[in-house]
C-alpha cells in the first residue's frame, strides 16, 4: 500500500468541476499512518458507501485489484489526513 | 423573535461544533462576530422577506462553526450547521467576508427542511444554484439594490491574494457563468447529462435563469423572482430528485398564479428559462 490521496468536493467553493481552477487535494504515505487510522481507513475503503453530504471528500488508494475510490464526510476521515490538503490555483 | 444565534470557536481542530462563544454578537474576534450576526441577518431577510421562521420554518437555532481547521479553504453545511473556514490567505480569506457565502450555506439549510433536494444529478445542481439565488438576493438585500445594480458574483469578498494576481474575482458570476474571472466557471445553457457533472458546475443554467428573470423584471429580486424561486423550493414538500425542467415548469406556472395580474413577470420567468435551455 503506498498512499492515500484526499480530494475536497462541494462545501460552497465546489472545486471538481470540470473547469475549476482550484483544486484542493493532499496524499499521505500508508506508512505515516498511525494503526488506528489505518483501521479506520480499511473500514471506510470496505464499505464503500456512497455519501449524500454538501462537503465530502474523495480517498483514492491503490489495491490488489487497481485504485479503490470512496467517499466520504469529514468526521468519517482521520485527522492527518484532512490537514494533508493544499490548495493549487491553474 | 429571531432565532438564536450560536457560534463555536473550532480554533483550528475538526470536531464539530467545537468550543462555545460567550456573547459572540460582541466577539472581539470579528469572524465569530460576523458569523453571528450575518447568520441572524439572514434569518431577518428570511423572515421579512418571506415569512420563514428560521431554517426549518420552526425557529431552529443557527449554529455557527468558526476557524474550523487549519487554512481550511473552504465553508459548509453539514445538516444541522454552517461551518467556516479561515481561507489559507492566498486562494481563499476567512470566509465568513462574504455574506452570500453565509446566505448560501442557511439556504442549504432550508432546502433540506423544504425541497429536500439531493447533492448529486440535475438535483444536485438545483441545490447548489438555490443556494447561490438566495446568496446573492441576501447579499442584495443587504446592500437594498435593485437587480440591476447587484454584481451577481458569488464569493467576491473570499478571494485571496494569489487568485487576484491571476485574474480571479469571485467563485462564480450569475450573470456570466462562462465568465474566465470566475475561479469555477460554468454553462450558460442545459443539456441533458448535465446532472452528470459537479453541481457546482451544473448550477450554472439555473443561475443565470434567476439573474435574467429577476434583471428583467426589475426592482428588487427579492419581491417577485425570489418570490417565486421561495415558492416553488418550500411549497410542495420534499422532491429529492426534481430535474432541472421541473423546477423550470413550477416556476413558470407560479409565476402566473402568483403574478395574474402582471403578465409580465410570466414573460420574464418563462424567457429567462427558454435563454438557458430549459
Ligand atoms: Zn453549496
Amino acid at each position: 500500500m503506498d498512499d492515500v490521496k484526499i480530494e475536497q468536493l462541494g462545501g460552497v467553493v465546489g472545486g471538481f468541476s470540470p473547469t475549476s481552477h482550484v483544486h484542493s487535494e493532499g496524499h499521505v504515505a500508508w506508512s505515516a499512518l498511525s494503526a488506528e487510522d489505518r483501521a479506520r481507513l480499511d473500514a471506510l475503503f470496505a464499505k464503500g458507501a456512497a455519501v449524500n453530504a454538501n462537503l465530502r471528500y474523495r480517498l483514492t488508494r491503490q489495491g490488489p485489484g487497481g485504485p479503490q475510490i470512496i467517499e466520504a464526510t469529514p468526521e468519517m476521515i482521520p485527522d492527518v489526513l484532512l490537514r494533508s490538503i493544499t490548495t493549487t490555483i491553474d | 423573535m429571531f432565532p438564536p444565534s450560536l457560534v463555536y470557536d473550532c480554533r483550528h481542530a475538526t470536531t464539530l461544533p467545537g468550543t462555545p462563544v460567550a456573547n459572540p454578537a460582541n466577539s472581539a474576534d470579528a469572524t465569530v462576530k460576523r458569523a453571528c450576526v450575518e447568520a441572524s441577518s439572514v434569518a431577518k431577510f428570511y423572515w421579512d422577506v418571506f415569512g420563514r421562521d428560521s431554517i426549518d420554518g420552526a425557529h431552529m437555532t443557527l449554529v455557527s462553526s468558526v476557524h474550523y481547521s487549519t487554512k481550511f479553504n473552504n465553508a459548509f453545511w453539514n445538516g444541522a450547521q454552517m461551518t467556516y473556514g479561515d481561507g489559507d490567505g492566498a486562494t481563499f480569506l476567512d470566509f465568513t467576508l462574504s455574506n452570500d457565502v453565509i446566505g448560501h450555506e442557511l439556504t442549504h439549510g432550508v432546502t433540506q427542511h423544504s425541497l429536500g433536494l439531493a447533492y448529486s444529478g440535475e438535483a444536485g445542481g438545483l441545490n447548489e444554484s438555490i443556494s447561490d439565488v438566495f446568496g446573492s438576493m441576501f447579499r442584495q438585500w443587504e446592500a437594498n439594490q435593485v437587480a440591476t445594480q447587484a454584481d451577481w458574483l458569488i464569493g467576491a469578498a473570499i478571494i485571496g491574494p494569489v487568485a487576484h494576481q491571476k485574474g480571479f474575482t469571485c467563485l462564480r458570476d450569475m450573470a456570466a457563468p462562462k465568465a474566465a474571472h470566475a475561479l469555477a466557471a460554468q454553462p450558460d445553457h442545459y443539456y441533458p447529462g448535465i446532472g452528470n457533472l459537479d453541481p457546482h458546475y451544473s448550477s450554472g443554467p439555473p443561475n443565470l435563469a434567476f439573474c435574467k428573470a429577476a434583471t428583467a423584471i426589475g426592482g428588487h429580486s427579492w419581491d417577485k423572482a425570489g418570490k417565486i424561486w421561495y415558492k416553488a423550493q418550500t411549497g410542495f414538500g420534499p422532491s429529492p430528485n426534481m430535474t432541472m425542467p421541473q423546477f423550470a415548469a413550477r416556476t413558470r406556472s407560479l409565476a402566473q398564479s402568483m403574478f395574474a395580474s402582471t403578465p409580465a413577470v410570466h414573460a420574464a420567468v418563462d424567457a429567462a428559462w427558454t435563454a438557458v435551455g430549459l
